[in-house]
């Protein structure tokens, strides 16, 4: 493995909050070409990963290093320009807009034209408004939302938000996404259609994804590699065959941990 | 009212349309005439990215041209069959033609076939080529599968190497594959432009060769008797099916059709003919789940849907309904029942008086009206339902809003049977009158014998079934039915294999007798009693206890409960026309002889529905066999005594008298 392959690496970050050690000096790298999963059971540390990456929190200590840039003190607005996109754990939607507007408000980071183009809507404001639109009808296209492009978000079953939340962060052409939990709450059918389109998505965009998710069968399907983080620690890293049998990770989930340190 | 049923004899359509003036004799010399005449015509929508993409005839020809020139320099031969699988979109529409022009036979397969189908279907028709739509249908054949019985199969694509390639339109997710086997639409259309440089006269010449009474399409039965058959449509089968829609639907050029049922279905084979001869719009959806948004976008002339398809339509309105304001529930349910009234009257083929009229065209100005172009419904001429029957309460809103619904009768080997003449009235308990050109025999078994213009010649490769099925020219259906009326309306009773018989072997649809008794706005539910034991058809009726209640009140019938209003005589007598209207459509011998009405209504919690709402019928006639008894035996009257559970929970015992009455 060469560096040039890294897209993001994480060194020996460390989050408290007060006295609670999030983090502990967490080290990993997210490779160009792979989808990462992060796991690890309640309250390991993974959302707060991906929060450190995206800016909202600031680690106490270490670095993150996204294409040579150190993002610890870059503010998330600023990140997301970079190409970090984001689908989080509970949904960020504007609920009283319909699908395609949620898409179209994700594009403003790419427009160009000013307010007082917009005022006249001529030239420039209007093509750019054609390209746009384009885009975003790609990706109805490409997530198969027809069906609910022009229907208000807060109308939506949940299943659908996150789809249209996941489809928010593809409108931003990220080079990196980030998805928190893509398939909570969804039934079985559901979740083939996301596991279906995260696969979809690294496959036709070529950008590395970052997955934190809680059913086992999908990221095992799913992923190239694993890191495991338990009580804000990194205790195994690896592809999912070395991950099943690794007597570390398997002590986390089934809690046979506590029995050790009781002798 | 003394009309008779001519239930059994022959009946025959005009037929002069198919003769007048000479026309084109294959589908393929269509198309080059639409391209010659009207290149810059636009013939074809669909729906993309949300915006409504146009074809004219020239790029429809240009694309046909090339795929089929593209097949060719692949190793099309003329007489080679080609398996199509995928939704509708302008690229099957597009490959049918093309695959026809190059002499090729269309095969077309269900999109949700599982692939021990598709490989029966590829295998008994020898197709040469395999064309899919997308990743999930390519899976299929790159995909080790289980059959029906568990057994493991390699691929198809292994099984079957006759199939020489896969061509597959939507790319999305085949991105990474690299099987040399799979080719894409457009390398074939450009492997065409290449073939075309060399041989400029090759598509000319093979359209030229086509002659009418080629094999245009096998459309295979669906298997629920046996296996499944390939029928043999020609191309003068499918020319004159479009013919016949066009002169009986009044269609003008480049009216809208949502191109929405399956493309394997003789039905949407019909809507291919039309497109081409009929010079019918052609729209396609954007995907199947947006077609109740694209419908309005569209404002289709004519429509065909299957019965799940208009009583989702049905449903869908009636949810928005009651989310919908206090004052749009309020206008909607106070228009509705005047819209029931004058539905029924015209089904019973009465002239509203004069005061329904009035009423109804405020109705329809402040309700219907925009109901129907809320459905997208506003410019349909004529909306059809095929493939299965549609129960009588859709049929009667779809009616009561001023939607033109009817019920047309066809099967894969000869189609369309009958048609409903615009204009004209068709009864509601038939499937209308008999199409152009068509005839129709009546059998002593009531089976329903036809003869078409459009009509196949035979099952491929199966000469056995084929003599089976026809008989000096005539089709035996295989399905029960009469013919009704001067004007001559077909009956569709059941299939007969499922209708039942009497003592002395007469057969009769016990569904088709319930259903068409629903028709009453007075009648819930109705069964009817038969069977090898039985001399006759014994109706027990369950009365609709609002519209009788109702009915009542306004005639000053005094009554306190169901079980009172049920046996007054006057209800009797108001039952009585609906179960002699019935009667005129069944043969002598399977009428309802005799009938009762029913104390209470069917319950579920009392096992005699479904949750659903289905009779149970088994469970009715032995529940209720006492007083089956009771009328077999002759009695005028029956004590009845049943135990009635409440919602509550607490069961009570009754007793009534039930009044039998024999039919006039």
């Amino acid at each position: 493995m060469t560096t040039s392959d890294i897209k993001l690496s994480v060194k020996d970050v460390t989050l408290r909050f007060g006295g609670v050690n999030a983090l502990h000096e967490v080290t990993c790298d997210i490779r160009e070409n792979e989808i990462l999963a992060v796991i690890g059971p309640n309250g390991a540390g993974k959302t707060c990963l991906l929060n450190c990456i995206s800016g909202f929190y600031r680690p106490q200590k270490g670095d993150i290093i996204y294409d040579g840039v150190r993002l610890n003190n870059i503010p998330s607005y600023k990140i997301a320009q970079m190409g970090i996109g984001r689908v989080f754990q509970g949904i960020q939607l504007f609920l009283g807009l319909n699908t395609l507007d949620n898409l179209m408000a994700a594009r403003h980071m790419h427009m160009k034209h000013n307010f007082w183009e917009d005022m006249i809507y001529f030239g420039r404001a209007r093509r750019e408004e054609i390209q746009h639109r384009k885009r975003v009808e790609e990706i109805i296209d490409f997530l198969e939302m027809e069906n609910i492009r022009k229907m208000t978000v807060g109308s939506l079953p949940y299943g659908k938000r996150k789809l249209v939340d996941l489809g928010r962060a593809l409108a931003l052409e990220p080079k990196l996404l980030l998805l928190d939990e893509p398939m909570a709450g969804m039934n079985l059918e559901e979740k083939e259609d996301v596991a279906r389109f995260i696969i979809d998505i690294f496959e036709r965009w070529k950008i590395p994804i970052v997955l934190v998710e809680h059913d086992m069968d999908v990221v095992m399907d799913i992923t190239d590699r694993l890191i495991v983080l338990d009580f804000g620690r990194k205790i195994a890293e690896g592809t999912p065959a070395e991950i099943k049998t690794n007597q570390k990770v398997i002590e986390a989930y089934l809690g046979v941990a506590e029995e050790h340190q009781g002798e | 009212m003394n009309r008779q049923t001519s239930q059994r004899g022959t009946l025959q359509g005009q037929s002069d349309i198919y003769s007048g003036g000479t026309h084109p004799d294959t589908l393929p010399k269509y198309l080059m005439n639409n391209v010659q005449n009207y290149p810059g015509d636009i013939t074809m929508r669909k729906k993309d990215l949300g915006i409504w993409n146009c074809y004219t005839w020239k790029e429809c020809f240009d694309v046909i041209k090339h795929f089929a020139l593209g097949l060719t320099s692949l190793g099309l031969k003329s007489g080679d069959k080609i398996i199509i699988i995928g939704d509708n979109d302008p690229q099957w529409y597009w490959s049918e033609l093309a695959v026809q022009c190059m002499g090729g036979v269309v095969v077309g397969v269900y999109i949700d076939s599982m692939p021990d189908e598709i490989r029966y279907l590829a295998e008994n028709s020898r197709s040469v080529f395999a064309i899919a739509k997308d990743q999930e249908q390519v899976d299929k054949f790159l995909s080790p599968y289980k059959d029906r019985e568990g057994n493991n199969h390699r691929p198809i694509k292994e099984e079957l190497p006759g199939i020489r390639s896969l061509i597959y339109w939507d790319d999305k997710g085949l991105w990474d594959y690299d099987d040399p086997w799979l080719i894409k639409y457009e390398d074939v259309t450009r492997l065409g432009e290449q073939f075309e440089k060399k041989h400029p006269d090759e598509f000319i010449a093979s359209v030229a060769r086509g002659k009418k009474e080629d094999t245009a399409v096998l459309c295979y039965t669906s298997g629920t008797t046996g296996i499944p058959k390939g029928v043999i449509v020609s191309h003068d089968y499918l020319i004159n099916n479009a013919i016949s829609s066009s002169y009986t639907r009044q269609l003008y050029p480049y009216e809208e059709y949502l191109s929405f049922i399956a493309p394997a279905w003789i039905a949407e084979q019909a809507g291919i003919a039309g497109w081409v001869v009929n010079l019918t719009r052609i729209n396609f959806p954007e995907s199947p789940d947006t077609v109740m948004n694209d419908l309005r976008e569209i404002g289709a002339a004519f429509l065909m849907f299957g019965p799940p398809q208009w009583e989702g339509l049905l449903k869908l309105f009636q949810v928005r309904v009651n989310d919908s304001s206090w004052l749009k529930r309020t206008v909607y349910n106070l228009c509705i029942p005047v819209g029931y009234k004058v539905a029924d009257e015209k089904m019973k083929l009465k002239h509203p008086s004069l005061f329904w009229q009035v009423l109804y065209s405020v109705c329809n100005l402040i309700c219907f009206r925009p109901m129907r172009d809320y459905l997208g419904l506003s410019h349909l001429k004529i909306g059809i339902t095929a493939g299965a029957l549609l129960g009588p309460e859709p049929l009667r809103w779809y009616r009561a809003i001023g939607v033109r619904l009817s019920q047309i009768y066809g099967l894969s080997e000869a189609n369309p049977i009958t048609l409903p003449l615009m204009g004209t009235p068709v009864k509601p308990e038939t499937v209308g009158p008999i199409s152009v050109g068509s005839q129709i025999r009546i059998t002593t078994e009531q089976e329903i014998w036809v003869k078409s213009p459009g009509q196949f010649t035979g099952y491929y490769n199966k000469p056995e079934a084929t003599a089976e099925k026809l008989v000096n020219g005539w089709v035996r259906t295989g399905d029960g039915g009469a013919i009704e009326g001067e004007d001559g309306q077909l009956v569709f009773y059941d299939r007969l294999q499922d209708m039942l018989s009497l003592k002395d072997g007469t057969k009769y649809s016990p569904t088709y007798i319930s259903n068409a008794m629903k028709f009453s706005p007075y009648i819930k539910d109705c069964i009817a009693v038969g069977g090898e034991d039985k001399d006759f058809i014994f109706g027990i009726v369950v009365i609709d206890f609002d519209s009788v209640g109702r009915w009542a009140e306004k005639n000053r019938i005094a009554y306190t409960t169901l079980a009172d209003l049920s046996q007054k005589k006057d209800v009797y007598d108001l039952i009585e026309p609906d179960i002699r209207r019935v009667n005129r459509m069944l043969p002598e011998a399977a009428r309802i002889r005799r009938y009762l009405i029913l104390y209470k209504e069917f319950d579920a919690d009392e096992g005699e529905l479904t949750r659903t709402r289905k009779v149970k019928r088994s469970f009715i006639e032995q529940r209720y066999s006492d007083l089956l008894n009771a009328a077999y035996a002759g009695l005028d009257s029956v004590e009845a005594h049943a135990r009635v559970k409440y919602r509550d929970g607490t069961e009570r015992e009754i007793s009534t008298t039930v009044n039998i009455r024999s039919v006039a």
